[in-house]
């Protein structure tokens, strides 16, 4: 019992106090009793149509308002001040606002003389009704105000819990990338080695001829690892420790030349090997997916690169000469994957086609990281 | 600069972590002509840095795993030991940066040496002794990333009547049975290869089967054709 009673107690309030709405709704309040009791109330055989008893109710209401949102918005005021007396302060306003209310009509009633029903005037209970509007208007918001909240939190929450888990993902894929490129580069490249020495150390006492179509096998395997495992390692996992963006870039270039032709223009500044190695991944798997959307959606023939520093944000510009853009290439699988990176780099991205020109994605990023 | 004049074989420290390539390298070493000892080791940890003065040169593997040393932390660790020790940097990837990161005044002894598939001993012995004495042998082969991306294709540069016969080369048959089952003259077939062979080995090195390399070559591209999908 005693839960049920505090909650009922909490329920109360504290709750912003809501002098607008609390003001508006009264002031109509009083204007449709005034005007109803008006109209039904006949003064020597005179009956007030509504126009006229509006009117007559009309002062009275628009005075209420104001005393209103005064006397509401001066307790909020004192509420900002005092934040620790929030609770006295939201229940003494009811009570201040029920007295003026009782002042008012006082006024009201002296300054535009009713010479209405005198009984239904004096035995209304206004004090009570503005205390009731006070609780009821403001507890009603309040709560709703709240349980929005509650789900604008929750949405928020569910929404951080979908970034973490989808870099989560994307860090996931680069694990395996990583894992399978050093098994190619060091597990296989290594038996490769080993395989091609021992060939070598059998065919020692072959004839010349034999030796020779051994030693093309050899050659042959020396290709397949210094090109091919090498070219799937770096494709896979690129070494970003040993090499610049710009020649990262350059190889994603290589991979679709000649079909498709990417220049590329980056501010020395990016080249430099000093930026931290996840940032140059980020760079790159942002290029892969635009230069792979520009050829493989857009069916692009020339694709254009440029990265440049401005201020303390660098701007990333992908242009290609493809198909103008569809929905496909605004909201395919890869654009989760240009978002993770981008935003890794605090950045903004958008991808816009230039009227009757080319497609173009741009993304402004920050290059150092605040969280490392 | 120790020993190799006074008819001692050298002493070769090698320091690889692919136990495979350690086990065979440090055999096929030992048997060769000018080495007298090898004494391999699978880490980083496995090397007794105070024992360099027993080595005339040291064999390291650059990448010894991403937890341990590199090959060339080791090789000053055992320079700063023994001042005369060589060192030879093996690594599969000996690019242009690795050798620039060499120090270049105490550039006395590093030598580099691709681990390729098609390494000799023969070679390896050359680059172990002239370390040994103080000569730095760079890798000719060394490479930039950029060099992997060559792609010539040479395939679309024959002749359809060519391509047709190389598949047949490429299947195992020879020249009359290609003539026999295409209704051409043996010669003429003969011919036809001669000049598929110039255009798929442009440089043929000595040493290597001509039609081999160029079944070999013409199967890698016409792999590679799908190579990007």
């Amino acid at each position: 019992m005693t839960s049920w009673f505090k909650k009922a107690l909490s329920d109360l309030g504290p709750w912003p106090i809501r002098s607008k709405e609390i003001s508006i709704v009264f002031s109509l309040f009083i204007l449709t009793a005034v005007t109803v009791v008006e109209i039904n109330s006949p003064v020597n055989g005179v009956t007030l149509n509504a126009f006229e008893g509006l009117a007559k109710g009309l002062p009275g209401a628009v005075l209420a308002a104001f005393v209103t949102y005064i006397t509401l918005a001066i307790s909020a005021w004192i509420t900002d001040k005092n934040p620790s007396h929030t609770t006295a302060i939201y229940f003494v306003a009811a009570l201040v606002l029920a007295v003026i209310m009782l002042l008012t009509r006082v006024v009201v009633v002296t300054l535009f003389n009713f010479n209405v029903n005198g009984q239904l005037t004096a035995g209304f209970p206004l004090f009570w009704v503005a205390v009731v509007f006070y609780f009821v208007i403001n507890i009603s918001l309040g709560k709703s105000n709240a349980k929005l909240q509650a789900q604008v939190d929750h949405t928020k929450f569910l929404l951080d819990q979908l970034e973490i888990q989808r870099g989560k993902i994307i860090d996931a894929q680069e694990q395996v990338r990583k894992e399978i490129a050093t098994y190619l580069h060091d597990g296989l490249q290594s038996q490769l080695v080993v395989l091609g020495l021992q060939m070598r150390n059998a065919a020692k006492n072959m004839p010349p001829e034999q030796l020779a179509i051994a030693n093309s096998f050899i050659e042959e395997i020396e290709h397949i690892r210094r090109v091919d495992v090498r070219k799937a390692s770096q494709q896979l996992s690129p070494d970003l420790q040993q090499i610049s963006v710009t020649a990262a870039i350059r190889d994603i270039a290589d991979r679709y030349s000649p079909e498709v032709k990417v220049a590329i223009g980056i501010d020395s500044e990016i080249q430099s090997p000093a930026l931290p190695e996840r940032t140059k991944l980020a760079l790159y798997r942002i290029a892969e997916q635009v230069i792979l959307n520009a050829a493989a959606h857009g069916q692009a023939r020339n694709v254009w690169l440029s990265i440049a520093a401005d201020g303390d944000h660098y701007n990333l510009q992908i242009a290609n000469d493809g198909l103008p853009l569809d929905e496909s290439q605004r909201s395919g699988g890869g654009s989760a994957i240009i978002s993770s990176w981008v935003d890794y780099l605090e950045g903004t991205w958008s991808l816009i086609q230039v009227p009757g020109q080319q497609v173009l994605f741009q993304a402004k990023l920050k290059l150092k990281p605040a969280v490392a | 600069m120790n020993g190799y004049g006074d008819m001692r074989g050298l002493r070769v420290l090698f320091v690889e972590n692919d136990p495979a390539l350690l086990g065979l390298l440090s055999e096929s070493l030992r048997i060769q002509p000018g080495i007298e000892q090898v004494t391999p080791a699978l880490s980083a940890k496995d090397v007794s840095i105070k024992d360099a003065i027993r080595y005339d040169v040291a064999l390291l593997d650059v990448g010894l795993g991403s937890e341990s040393l590199s090959g060339i932390e080791v090789g000053f660790q055992l320079r700063a030991r023994n001042p005369n020790i060589g060192i030879v940097l093996f690594s599969q990837l000996i690019t242009s940066a690795i050798q620039a990161s060499l120090p270049g005044d105490t550039g006395h002894g590093w030598s580099t040496v691709s681990k390729s598939a098609d390494l000799s001993m023969d070679y390896l012995v050359k680059v172990l002794v002239a370390t040994a004495k103080g000569l730095n042998v760079m890798e000719p082969k060394a490479t930039s990333l950029g060099d992997a991306a060559e792609a010539p294709n040479r395939i679309s540069k024959l002749s359809s009547k060519q391509q047709q016969i190389m598949s047949l080369v490429a299947s195992g048959l020879d020249a009359v049975e290609i003539a026999n089952r295409l209704g051409y003259a043996a010669v003429t077939i003969r011919q036809e290869l001669s000049k598929a062979y110039k255009v798929l080995v442009p440089n043929p090195t000595t040493g290597t089967d001509l039609r081999t390399t160029a079944v070999l070559n013409y199967l890698r591209e016409s792999r590679g054709a799908t190579y990007h999908d």
